[in-house]
């Protein structure tokens, strides 16, 4: 990618930035929230894939993150039940 | 080939770390709307000038492993000295906002709320620290002249740092102040 790429990226990055912090203005806080982690979500994307040049690396660099996510996914629904029967419902 | 394998199996496991405590936050977080109260004491100005102060670290880092690769090192030291230079700006801002909040009593001991605030900014702070000694390795050798590509290591792990600031600013701040309690 070209500089001139790079930067364009940096600046959807501020305007998504700013996006988030115009949402958090939102009445309705599960949209609101919703909606902020999805842009959360989306900026991370765009670090990831061109930032980090994920966009071309093989398929077994991608294996490695989503052990890391799978390893994060079995951790939070192993401590649910925790949450739901110690805490109650 | 090689030193990029590496660095992701690094960061596979940095997930788990930061992912995990993301995680028992948010489980946590389910149970407590209340914290919504204590998160409103966050400096949500200083956190967002902190998030652009990252994302462009984050671009003059791609920048000066751009220039590394077109053998321009003067260019290349450059950038990643300013890298370096906002690196430092935004553990000023977070040295300010730890003074502003154990000013205020806010301290880890006060709630869980805090105890994972300061757990997963301090945490994300040591990993800037340890970036910025990383890059300053890297500096020193393309003032001297040496093609290095271990610039690319260091960089994706310095984007990696602001990826994960990218999810702690809405979960500590953003979601917490305003509408989205």
């Amino acid at each position: 990618m070209k500089p001139r790429h790079l930067v364009g990226i940096w600046v959807l990055l501020l305007v998504l930035l700013g996006v988030s912090l115009l949402l958090a203005n939102l009445g309705n806080v599960l949209l609101a929230t919703t909606l902020i982690f999805g842009v959360a979500a989306l900026k991370a994307t765009l670090v990831a894939l061109f930032y980090m040049r994920l966009k071309w690396e093989p398929g077994y660099i991608f294996a490695i993150i989503f052990t890391g996510l799978a390893v994060v996914l079995i951790l939070f629904f192993t401590l649910v039940p925790d949450i739901i029967y110690v805490y109650g419902n | 080939m090689k030193h990029r394998l590496g660095i992701w199996f690094f960061l596979g496991s940095e997930i788990a770390v930061f992912g995990g405590l993301i995680a028992c936050y948010l489980l946590y977080r389910f149970r407590h709307p209340e914290w919504g109260l204590q998160a409103v004491h966050t400096l949500t100005g200083i956190g967002a000038i902190n998030t652009v102060v990252l994302l462009t670290s984050s671009l003059t880092m791609i920048l000066a492993h751009w220039f590394v690769e077109e053998d321009n090192f003067k260019s290349a030291a450059n950038y990643l000295g300013m890298t370096i230079l906002l690196g430092i700006v935004f553990l000023l801002f977070k040295s300010y906002e730890y003074h502003h909040e154990i000013n205020q009593g806010l301290v880890p001991t006060k709630s869980l709320f805090w105890g994972f605030y300061y757990l997963m900014t301090g945490l994300h702070a040591l990993h800037v620290i340890g970036g910025l000694v990383a890059n300053g390795i890297i500096w020193t050798g393309l003032r001297k002249g040496f093609s290095t590509h271990r610039i690319e290591s260091v960089g994706i792990y310095w984007h990696f740092v602001d990826v994960v600031w990218i999810f702690l600013f809405p979960l500590l701040y953003i979601a917490s102040s305003g509408g989205a309690q």
